[in-house]
């Protein structure tokens, strides 16, 4: 199918296409965050829409697995064509052109539903002439009155004002509509991880990953990841892990927080930390209340 | 994305060589373009509700995990559709990293947006902000941008994506969100006695916050010479004018311009200015009155108490110490009373100056007979004598606990304070309660970087006086280290006004909001 593109803007990794957005979410298990406004409500924070921002961990999975390739968004930014203004308005105009006949044909479709109230109104007002008539002397025959048709052609096809360009649709685009013709020989350069923590912090995703979980940002926690058993739209969390170095030490106090943290949001706290070989070591912190 | 059913007039193929440069897969039809026109869904989806325990492979699990993924492609995948006529069409420019725009459509301007030499601006996080809501198209070199492009173009130098995330998701609350405009130099009082309505207009314009950049600078250099040109020729005409003398232009040319740019720091600007703002400052130099024009009061009238004189029938002020002033100074208790104040509030105009009752004089002519033991010179002085509490040395008050007072280390208190538990607790606390609200030493200290002015939605909000903001937001990554108590205290404190600080902690999408506030500790006072 060809690889997924992450696109590469102001140093941080998004992903515009909703296709792409659910199959990493189905089929490899990354879940990363949605940070703008939802097209079909724009105003509210609950459910937010495209672009999916990913963390650097998921990325460097994701071009480890050779699941995806980074796309650079700076170079969308330079000069068009002059063919290409030329496409994208012609484009519009065949599109304002189709919506012409389009609304002429809805407005007639309307016509014709309605016909029949069109019909009796006609027909009652041309009786109501005929009557009048009548009463102004003139003899009319009765079977005139009942004889009073209309027919569909008459109604003007003319009279239905045309669609102004100003009241046609147009898209708004929120992924971009042009063809990346940037070269792919050339590939966007990624620098992560660099130091110590984060080459730790890559290994612990990648690890946990590779065992079967969903992995997102932990930080509403106070932790580095929040592991899940499935998809974190079914299940709740398991784990804080929270990424330390090996031969660091910490307070008694430290651990108080953490246990304290994970006992009250019912998860386990998860400590990784890499070994001396080179394996990385995890160790769960449970508050056992003794009483 | 399926192509629908076309009819017969509808032709779905586009002329060619079309596709070259746009790529089939987002473009609709035009049948869903016109699906739009008729009122569509809008309800957001729902989110929450009960989770499950753990996973056990049950197909029922399998069925809500399929709805689930299938609801949110649908939702996700919806596109942006608007009538041309209710969008507004903006133009981004990449030099000042602002949007223009000519005509407004809907009622972001009262909230959003300034105008400048006529013409109508946006900054980038507002018009990404309204490009996502669906209200703006922005194009860029003849092209409308997509909302790709203007997360790329809008947020590079100007504002960061952090920072633009904050501001997204409290505007999506409602919130009216401004860059942050620094102190508000109208002080509580005036704004008590509605006296900020009378102010200048043109003082107070919104400053136009944008961070210094190496482009912008360029080309303030290039007009910086026509910008210091312009002010020395008003300048140099009212010189010629007012004098009448032949000194020859250069001359005062090469006088002034020294002079001018001294003045133009005199109004305090920050060092970020750019070409924007230097061109207002042209404006306010062709009025000649306003060469010298220092902004109005900068005393602080939360510290300085007024007797209240309106609202109590006899106002007393407490008689300054004796042994403090110098000796031929007497003071009596003064009492200020009200009632007959008013009762000969409007005397005659000339009588007004002439009158002076004698009683209310109250100074001793006489030459003091021995030297004059001037202690306080001034009430300067005086309040510094009565905190260092130095009377204590010229009475010669034998005390059986003297020897305390030998030593470098003293007492905190006298016997002579005792005279409530209050005072008592006071004169022991050492150690100062940290207060964020009132004013530091003075100084500004801008290490903690304040990005927005949050203001509560409101129908009379004007942009041009917006007021004391409900909050400010500093927008701060997880990844940067915590600050330190005193930049908070100090970056509180030196705004001056009631409205509390919030820093907005951010972590790749996930925002969370957090304050300090001020405490007092109660103090337990049982007795006295």
């Amino acid at each position: 199918m060809g690889e997924l593109s992450l696109h590469v803007s102001n140093g941080k990794i998004f992903v515009w296409n909703a296709e792409d957005a659910a199959t990493l979410r189905e089929e490899h298990r990354i879940v990363g965050k949605l940070i703008g406004c939802l097209p079909r409500a724009p105003r509210q924070n609950v459910y937010l829409g495209l672009p999916l921002e990913l963390l650097p961990e998921e990325t460097s999975l994701l071009l480890d697995k050779g699941v995806a390739k980074l796309v650079d968004d700076s170079k969308s930014l330079q000069k068009p064509y002059p063919e290409q203004v030329q496409e994208l308005e012609r484009f519009r105009q065949i599109r304002y052109e189709q919506q012409i006949e389009l609304c002429r044909e809805a407005r007639k479709k309307e016509l014709y539903r309605n016909f029949n109230r069109v019909k009796e109104g006609k027909i009652a007002k041309h009786r109501k002439q005929l009557e009048e008539h009548q009463k102004a002397g003139e003899t009319i025959d009765d079977s005139d009155l009942e004889n009073v048709d209309v027919d569909i052609e008459t109604i003007p096809s003319h009279g239905i004002p045309r669609l102004e360009k100003k009241h046609a649709m147009v898209q708004l685009f929120t992924e971009t509509p042009w063809v990346d013709h940037s070269d792919a020989s050339q590939p966007v350069p990624w620098t992560y991880p660099q130091t110590e923590l984060e080459q730790l912090r890559c290994r612990v995703f990648t690890d946990l990953w590779e065992k079967g979980h969903f992995l997102t940002s932990g930080s509403k926690f106070g932790g580095d990841f929040l592991v899940y058993p499935g998809d974190p739209a079914r299940f709740h969390s398991f784990y804080i892990a929270r990424c330390l170095p090996h031969r660091e030490q910490f307070t008694a106090l430290d651990v108080v927080a953490m246990g304290r943290l994970g006992a009250h949001v019912r998860k386990t706290m998860l400590l990784c930390s890499l070994g001396d070989n080179n394996q990385i070591h995890y160790t769960s912190l449970q508050w056992s209340g003794m009483s | 994305m399926d192509n629908g059913p076309c009819s017969g007039i509808c032709k779905e193929s586009l002329d060619p060589p079309l596709n070259s440069f746009l790529k089939s897969g987002s473009l609709l039809s035009a049948n869903e373009l016109f699906r739009y026109r008729k009122s569509r869904d809008k309800a957001p989806p729902q989110k929450g509700g009960t989770k499950d325990y753990a996973p056990d492979g049950s197909w029922l699990e399998q069925k809500k995990l399929e709805s689930f993924h299938k609801e949110r492609k649908h939702v996700l995948s919806e596109q942006r559709v608007e009538m041309m006529s209710s969008l507004v069409i903006g133009e981004w420019n990449q030099e000042k990293q602002l949007v223009e725009f000519e005509r407004e459509i809907g009622k972001f301007w009262t909230h959003m947006g300034f105008i400048d030499h006529n013409r109508k601006w946006l900054y980038p996080e507002e018009a990404l902000f309204l490009m996502e809501s669906g209200a703006l198209e922005v194009s860029f070199m003849g092209v409308p941008l997509s909302i790709q492009q203007g997360y790329t173009a809008f947020l590079s130098e100007s504002i960061s994506l952090e920072e633009y995330q904050v501001y997204a998701h409290l505007r999506r609350h409602g919130y009216v969100v401004l860059r942050h405009q620094g102190k508000i130099d109208i002080t509580k009082y005036e704004r008590e006695i509605g006296l900020d309505q009378y102010i200048d207009q043109k003082l107070r314009k919104r400053k136009i916050v944008t961070k210094g950049t190496e482009q912008i600078s360029a080309i303030d250099n290039d007009e910086s010479n026509s910008v210091c040109k312009k002010m020395r020729e008003t300048y140099s005409c009212s010189v010629t004018r007012a004098d009448g003398s032949g000194a020859s232009a250069t001359d005062i040319q090469d006088n002034n311009n020294g002079a001018i740019i001294g003045n133009s720091s005199l109004i305090g600007k920050q060092p970020t200015d750019n070409l924007v703002t230097k061109h207002k400052r042209t404006e306010w130099h062709n009025e000649q009155d306003d060469c010298f024009h220092f902004p109005h009061s900068r005393w602080n009238f939360d510290d300085i108490v007024f007797p209240d004189v309106g609202s109590v029938q006899h106002c007393t002020l407490a008689q300054p110490l004796k042994p403090y002033l110098p000796v031929h100074v007497e003071v009596s208790d003064f009492t200020f009373d009200v009632e007959e104040y008013k009762s000969r509030r409007k005397p005659n105009r000339n009588d007004r100056e002439a009158y002076v009752d004698p009683s209310l004089l109250n100074f001793s002519l006489e030459m003091p007979k021995h030297g004059p033991k001037v202690t306080a010179q001034n009430w300067t002085d005086y309040k510094d004598m009565l905190k260092n509490g130095c009377l204590q040395e010229q009475t010669d008050v034998v005390s059986p606990a003297k020897h305390l007072w030998e030593e470098e280390i003293t007492p905190l208190v006298r016997p002579t304070d005792a005279t409530s538990t209050a005072n008592l607790l006071e004169k022991l606390q050492v150690i100062q309660n940290v207060n964020l609200t009132k004013q530091s030493a003075g100084h500004f200290d801008d290490s903690l970087e304040i990005s927005f002015d949050v203001y509560l939605p409101d129908l009379h909000f004007k942009k041009s006086s917006p007021g004391i903001p409900n909050h400010r937001v500093c927008v701060l990554r997880s990844c940067d280290g915590v600050t330190d108590l005193k930049s908070l205290v100090s970056a509180q404190s030196s705004l001056r006004d009631s409205a509390p600080l919030n820093l907005a902690v951010i972590d790749c999408g996930e925002i969370v909001f957090y304050t300090f506030t001020d405490t007092t500790l109660p103090v337990d006072i049982t007795m006295g």
